[in-house]
């Protein structure tokens, strides 16, 4: 007996089964801030909802060594039922044996939610794998076994491969068998973290973690900048070797020419052991693939029909906005992030940081204080007059008062008023609050994305560059202050600056 | 990913993978809403994942892992509390502070194991029904539909068996207990 009554049984019943309707949920939710039992009683079933999910996703899970978790993952997309969910990779074989006699549910794993668990433990095992590739061990052997792939797959939305039957997931390892795209794009990450879009119809070889051989079709490449020698092959005994740059790479359907277009960077083209070109980014060439008596023909460089990033992002440590969270700190916890430099040196600053649709969120924040937050832009110096930072963040207010957000791009540590923006934030409104922290007693104000933009000069030419945001304090109580998604790109001048990916702007 | 040493990644992917009933658990619990949860789910492991390198290997997992998969879903209320039934936040709260004691750092999920024996024990109908609704994930309107049913009263049915379940599980983990 769990001693609720029958209305709120029937409540508990409808919600554990997702058919409440809105009312019926707010009035549950209503009756658990102060029902102990209903509370108690609804995480009890809960958990024995979940359980049962678990038990018809995946079994307590044991992690095998390499080549087991592969031929795990092969075996769970041929098992795929075809009215299931999309099917992911099954790397977790159950801890303990079926039962001959066990009912279906208890032997069939469904896998659909072991899907974030075996891409983690796939990239996981490709990461060791791949480790050892690069640093072999002194016996000569790897030391996890055979490698489970060369490239794993990241995204395939409307992509139709060649072969019908082949119906590879997000996070699938592709070893060196040939990757045939009828049509539609994949994206894919291979060895240390190049990163691919090839759009069919195509096929692409991954030869190893530093080089592929694409026969035909469209291929963009995004080599990170701590990494360099990734090659492309081509037919024709050409090789296009990255230099620290993004480039794509097209087949006319003949195959009897490429044309390599560079969009970052720079890369050099060989054919054989002969150096043909080195093209910098802006710069094109055609290529015949069948003959090498004809000379690289230079064409105008053409963003179309690739899948480059908008925009070159200058490496600025943005990502390192850390932080764990601490189950007794309710509220955000106040990290120095990393990368970034605050001063004064406060306890009124934090940093936070969530997944949100695959993307890692992060925001930093003033909390009632004042101060600077800043870094240098990492090895980069102004390349060339005429070019246009664009420096683009997301601010928005949490508290009561009125604060001014000042961005500032400074080069060589001279701040000049075509570079500086100041926003003002005023919030005064008490009220409930959106803010994810629960406190209720503080406004939010809409996230708003700004933009700052500077042209270079020939006098800043060569120097160094630096973000700056200051938060002033105008008026109030507890203002504060919060930033978000701060990205610096260059463009050349007559280019209309591309904007980020579109991200949820709650 | 900065973790160096490939001992120490697979032991962190170990703590993961025996984790990952708990933090699904805690998860729908939070949300209580199946497709809301998978979506955290992930992006929780995700975040996991990320932050590998800051975990401290000589403190237990299950309470950072809680304190991350919380955040998660604070994010996700965020974002989703519009147009979705969720609780709010102080709801949250209460739940992950009565799972605050939750302190269970076993190589396995006792209550996962113990539900494989309380499954086994059902009727093969009851059986059946958990095997479209959690297996095939079929709507309980739609196996309300097909058995010419109020979904309401499937609702009860499903609430019924999920009750059996909780007794049985709790019933054997008393005993183990004990044992």
């Amino acid at each position: 007996m769990t001693g609720l009554d029958a209305h709120t049984e029937q409540l508990l019943a409808l919600v554990l089964s997702g058919v409440a309707t809105s009312d019926q949920f707010a009035e549950f939710n209503a009756r658990l801030h102060d029902d102990d039992a209903l509370l108690d009683e609804y995480i009890r079933l809960a958990r024995v909802d979940a359980a049962v999910y678990f038990q018809h996703g995946c079994v307590a899970p044991a992690v095998g060594a390499a080549g087991g978790a592969a031929a795990e993952r092969d075996a769970s997309l041929a098992g795929a039922e075809p009215d299931a969910p999309p099917p992911v990779a099954k790397l977790i074989p159950a801890a303990e044996p079926a039962q001959p006699d066990a009912p279906r549910h208890a032997r069939r794993p469904l896998m659909r939610y072991a899907a974030a668990a075996a891409v983690l433990i796939a990239a996981a095992l490709i990461a060791i794998t791949m480790r050892h590739d690069v640093e072999p061990a002194s016996d000569g052997h790897a030391g996890l076994g055979s490698a489970p792939g060369v490239a794993t797959l990241l995204n395939a939305d409307s992509v139709e491969w060649a072969d019908p039957s082949f119906e590879p997931t997000i996070g699938h390892a592709f070893g060196h068998a040939p990757i045939r795209l009828a049509r539609g794009a994949a994206q894919l990450v291979v060895g240390q973290g190049a990163a691919l879009t090839l759009a069919g119809p195509a096929e692409l070889r991954c030869l190893d973690p530093h080089r592929v051989r694409l026969d035909a079709g469209t291929l963009t490449t995004f080599v990170p900048h701590n990494v360099t020698g990734f090659t492309v092959d081509l037919p024709g005994d050409l090789s296009i070797v990255d230099l620290g740059t993004e480039f794509g790479v097209t087949i006319d359907p003949a195959g009897r020419y490429a044309t390599v277009h560079v969009f970052d960077g720079a890369v050099r083209v060989t054919r054989g052991s002969q150096p043909l070109d080195r093209l910098p980014a802006g710069r094109a060439i055609r290529v015949s693939l069948i003959d090498a008596s004809v000379a690289p023909e230079a064409i105008v460089a053409d963003a179309a029909g690739f899948a480059p990033r908008r925009g070159r992002t200058i490496a600025l440590d943005n990502a390192s906005f850390e932080d764990v969270p601490v189950v007794s700190n309710r509220g955000w916890d106040f990290i120095e992030p990393s990368g970034w430099r605050v001063t004064p040196p406060s306890q009124e600053y934090g940093v936070n940081e969530y997944m949100v649709d695959g993307v890692m969120r992060q925001h930093f924040f003033w909390n009632n204080a004042e101060g600077v937050l800043e870094q240098a832009a990492t090895d980069h110096l102004v390349p060339a007059a005429g070019m246009t930072y664009t420096l683009r963040y997301t601010a928005w207010s949490m508290g009561n008062g009125a604060y001014q957000l000042t961005a500032n791009l400074m080069i060589d540590d001279q701040p000049g008023d075509a570079r500086r923006r100041a926003d003002r934030f005023d919030m005064s409104v008490q009220g409930p609050s959106d803010a994810p922290t629960g406190r209720v007693r503080d406004p939010l104000s809409p996230k708003r994305t700004f933009e700052l933009r500077y042209t270079t000069t020939p006098n800043d030419v060569g120097k160094p560059l630096r973000v700056r945001f200051e938060m002033t304090r105008l008026e109030g109580p507890r203002p504060q202050a919060c930033l978000d998604d701060v990205t610096l790109t260059l463009d050349p001048a007559d280019a209309k600056p591309q904007p980020p990916a579109p991200r949820e702007q709650p | 990913m900065p973790m160096r040493d490939p001992q120490e990644l697979e032991a962190f992917v170990q703590r993961l993978t025996d984790h990952q009933s708990r933090i699904w658990a805690l998860i729908l619990t939070l949300v209580s809403k199946a497709d809301l949860a998978q979506e955290v789910f992930q992006e929780t492991n995700l975040v996991l994942w990320r932050k590998a390198a800051e975990y401290d290997a000589s403190r237990p997992f299950w309470p950072w892992a809680k304190a991350i998969a919380r955040t998660q879903v604070l994010a996700a209320w965020e974002r989703m509390s519009r147009d979705r039934l969720v609780f709010d936040p102080a709801v949250m709260e209460r739940i992950v502070d009565r799972c605050a004691n939750d302190q269970e750092e076993g190589r396995t999920d006792g209550r996962q194991l113990a539900l494989v024996d309380c499954l086994a024990k059902l009727p093969a109908d009851q059986r059946e029904l958990l095997d479209a609704r959690y297996g095939r994930q079929v709507t309980v309107k739609r196996l309300a539909d097909e058995q010419g049913r109020s979904v309401s009263g499937l609702a009860v049915t499903l609430h019924r068996i999920r009750r059996a379940l909780a007794d049985c599980i709790d019933h054997k983990l008393a005993a183990e207990a004990n044992a």
